[in-house]
């Protein structure tokens, strides 16, 4: 089953687990980032090697992105958070899941914990971005920077065919839906918004990164936070540090 | 008749197989102009996106079922050395994985 209506879209899903994984196995829901990424980054890096180890796993492009639908608006951070909760019940996984979540994603995991914290075990950010005051306004600097082409250079090593891709799915975002002007309304988490985030939480972040400097506001709000920061790691942490990475996650879903 | 006899067969078949659902995941027009045989990079001939190596995978392990383990076939590659294959890495797990399952079979 790879395809998933909810929230009125169709969602692209991959399930992946091994044979002799049991159906009661928890399950592991990985969120990827935004605009230049879809489920197949967290797939290839880190859904692999957690369903090897018994664990159920599931990667989903969220809506607009990667081989979901694309409808012209509902790109806030509560529009993702509606979405994972219509596709968990689409499933029929009612039990609390785990969230592992990269940039973006680690907010929208946070987010959705939030929203609702019983359905939440556990919690993996990947360099998550924070919601302090103006972090809407800056992602949408971000996403128009690269809708003119200022791409960060780890993706100059593609070659014609998917460079091309690439740069559609970028300009159909940016060019032809509510995401940018949706970003750039967002609000910063509350209080009482950090507060419902109850369960344990681990966050990896690279030395290098340009949000290391926030996490700060983290710990202060989630003072369950574990902070594991890998040496030498930028922002790109699970394309270039992918064993450091997946020796973290195996800790974790112990 | 031993492993050593099955292998091309079992190469050839599932050679053909991955052939077809390939077509599928990068389109007929686009999967005629290349010649797929097993020297076939995904990266550097076929210039695969990885959501596209992902749905073959899928198409694959709809195909085989749980005589296929994946998940274990990837989990130790990152994205790079992955979307670096070859098809003939690919047949080679995926007729081991089935020769194996021939092996056990009384």
């Amino acid at each position: 089953m790879t395809e998933v209506r909810a929230n009125n879209l169709t969602f692209h899903v991959q399930p992946l687990s091994t044979p002799q994984t049991s159906p009661d196995a928890p399950l592991v829901v990985f969120l990827h980032g935004l605009v230049v990424d879809n489920l197949s980054g967290l797939y290839l890096t880190l859904a692999t090697p957690a369903a090897t180890t018994g664990t159920r796993t599931l990667c989903y492009d969220l809506r607009g992105h990667g081989r979901s639908e694309r409808p012209p608006t509902g790109y806030t951070l509560d529009d993702s958070v509606t979405d994972l909760h219509a596709l968990l019940d689409a499933l029929g996984e009612h039990r609390p899941v785990r969230l592992v979540g990269n940039s973006y994603g680690g907010l929208l995991a946070l987010a959705f914990a939030a929203h609702c914290p019983d359905r939440v075990e556990r919690i993996m950010l990947i360099e998550s971005l924070v919601p302090t005051p103006g972090w809407g306004e800056r992602m949408a600097d971000t996403l128009t920077d690269a809708a003119v082409g200022a791409f960060d250079h780890n993706f100059t090593h593609m070659s014609g065919r998917k460079w091309d891709r690439t740069v559609n799915q970028v300009e159909q975002l940016i060019g032809h839906t509510t995401l940018v002007a949706d970003m750039g309304e967002q609000e910063p988490f509350s209080p009482e918004r950090y507060a419902m985030v109850s369960m344990p939480v681990l966050a990896v972040y690279g030395s290098e990164s340009e949000l290391l400097p926030e996490v700060s506001v983290l710990q202060k709000y989630l003072p369950q936070l574990e902070l594991e920061i890998l040496p030498e790691q930028s922002h790109m942490l699970l394309t270039r540090a992918t064993g450091l990475v997946r020796e973290v996650l195996a800790r974790w879903l112990r | 008749m031993s492993y050593a006899d099955l292998a091309p067969a079992v190469e050839q078949q599932v050679l053909a197989t991955v052939t077809e659902l390939l077509t599928a995941v990068i389109g007929q027009e686009y999967a005629q102009s290349i010649d797929i045989t097993m020297d076939t990079s995904f990266n550097e001939d076929l210039e695969l996106e990885s959501i596209e190596f992902v749905a073959l995978s899928a198409k694959l392990r709809e195909h085989y079922g749980s005589r296929v383990n994946f998940a274990a076939f990837l989990a130790d590659k990152d994205v790079a050395e992955t979307v670096g294959l070859t098809v003939g890495h690919l047949v080679r797990y995926l007729a081991d994985c089935l020769a194996g399952e021939r092996g056990a079979a009384p």
